[in-house]
């Protein structure tokens, strides 16, 4: 997937035609597998004249010849464009459903990770650090509490003095504390004469996780 | 032997809309149209040639055309072979080819195949081409069908070499540009390692030389050696195969 195999003198037909052959399958499994990948309008078409993200998408169709029980899928993203991101991610998510199969992508694009899988699985050299649902893994974040105050630096003392452990950056006060009580945070803060504008709670994207358990942030 | 010809049908589908049908549909016409083109303007003078003194007019035909076919045939099968390997380094289908539940070894013979095949067909064209061209020349003698089936055999045998040999480079050289570059080199040379038979017998790119059905030609070069070398490298190349790394 990272670089789609093809014979781009071919059509999208005739690739999958080479496929079906080798594995001796049906006819119908060509349109089926073009069928799921949405590219049966451009089948005749040379595949040379294709874009990537087409091209990516009959890499899976070839992928998918068969009924395959899992799909083992890497760096399917790479190298498109934000709407090609974004086409073939929507097509990864309904494979499951439409094929019955599980499907495994290996990324190093954590975000997209993020938003196709449920399971994870993070290997660092070599060594499994993680498997579990996205939700566990989320759980390993670093919780913390963002607040933008006014006047910030004595709102950052008035914090310290109620027992916070509060650092300042970019114009923001970060309290990290799995613990922390927002609506108790932001009455003491109001009520004590601070203007708040933004409080929320940063549960650290899965690159900060992923940063954090393979030990590469300090 | 399913699987080799499912393989082998694929490799066939792969050639569509290449310029590897023309070719060979081309090279041995246009061959066998050279030949017919010198015999035309030059019969005469040539059968009154010392050295063509009792000769036939299809002997005669034969000998002018080996001049040609001789190197133009192994060029064009040096094409073939690397183009057939070409096609999966370009397109970068080694890892999907590989990927599939095919072995390895059938990979490679069914490429070796195709080209055999597409060889074949071009020397058997040739052959009808060159009785075709005597026919339209109208020669006095019919049709030597003898000589003519010694040549096709001969010539089976002489391009087996070649062939293992440059489908043996094309497979595990990286850059089939190489292969092909070797090839060309070793056909352009091939003249020279001929002048010594002792040579020629171990330089794949020499045993098409000595098809030429002739007294003069000792045939044994292209019929034992050609067929040796093609099974040796037949042999090495599926086992360079077996063990080359695809990323």
């Amino acid at each position: 997937m990272e670089t789609p195999s093809y014979y781009e003198h071919l059509t999208a037909y005739e690739n999958l035609e080479i496929t079906r052959k080798i594995l001796q399958l049906p006819p119908d499994e060509i349109d089926k597998a073009l069928d799921i990948v949405r590219l049966t309008q451009w089948k005749r078409q040379k595949v040379k004249d294709f874009s990537l993200g087409m091209k990516q998408r009959l890499g899976i169709a070839q992928a998918l010849m068969g009924n395959r029980e899992l799909l083992i899928l890497d760096e399917p993203t790479n190298g498109l464009d934000p709407a090609g991101v974004k086409e073939i991610r929507e097509l990864i998510m309904s494979l499951p459903e439409i094929m019955n199969a599980t499907v495994l992508i290996s990324s190093h694009i954590l975000s997209e990770i993020e938003l196709m899988a449920d399971h994870v699985g993070i290997i660092h050299q070599g060594e499994l650090l993680f498997q579990g649902t996205m939700a566990e893994l989320k759980t390993k974040g670093r919780d913390e509490v963002v607040v933008k105050a006014h006047p910030l630096g004595q709102a950052a003392e008035f914090l310290r003095d109620k027992g916070y452990t509060v650092t300042i950056r970019e114009g923001k006060l970060y309290l990290p504390g799995r613990n922390i009580n927002m609506e108790t945070l932001n009455r003491e803060l109001v009520l004590s004469g601070y203007g708040v504008s933004h409080l929320s709670k940063n549960l650290g994207n899965l690159e900060d996780i992923f940063l954090q358990l393979t030990g590469e942030v300090a | 032997m399913q699987e080799y010809y499912r393989l082998l049908k694929a490799e066939f589908l792969k050639q569509k809309r290449s310029f590897i049908w023309p070719a060979v549909v081309l090279t041995p016409l246009l061959g066998a149209l050279l030949s017919f083109i010198n015999l035309f303007l030059r019969y005469d003078y040539l059968m009154s040639l010392d050295y063509n003194q009792g000769l036939s007019s299809w002997h005669l035909l034969l000998i002018q055309h080996h001049f040609i076919w001789a190197f133009l045939l192994p060029l064009v099968v040096t094409i073939i072979a690397s183009h057939v390997h070409y096609l999966e380094y370009k397109s970068n289908s080694w890892k999907q080819a590989l990927a599939l539940p095919v072995s390895r070894e059938r990979v490679y013979l069914a490429k070796w195949s195709a080209v055999f095949i597409l060889s074949t067909l071009m020397i058997l064209e040739n052959s009808i081409c060159l009785v075709i061209a005597g026919k339209v020349l109208g020669f006095p003698e019919i049709v030597d069908v003898s000589l003519f089936a010694a040549y096709s055999a001969y010539q089976f045998l002489a391009i087996t070499s070649l062939i293992g040999l440059q489908c043996l480079l094309s497979a595990n050289l990286n850059n089939a540009n190489v292969a092909l570059a070797i090839g060309f080199a070793g056909v352009a040379s091939s003249l020279f390692f001929a002048q010594s038979e002792q040579l020629a017998r171990f330089i794949p790119y020499a045993h098409m030389i000595y098809t030429l059905p002739d007294y003069r030609i000792n045939n044994a070069v292209a019929l034992y050696y050609g067929l040796t070398f093609g099974l040796v490298f037949l042999g090495a190349g599926m086992l360079g195969f077996q063990r080359k790394e695809i990323y």
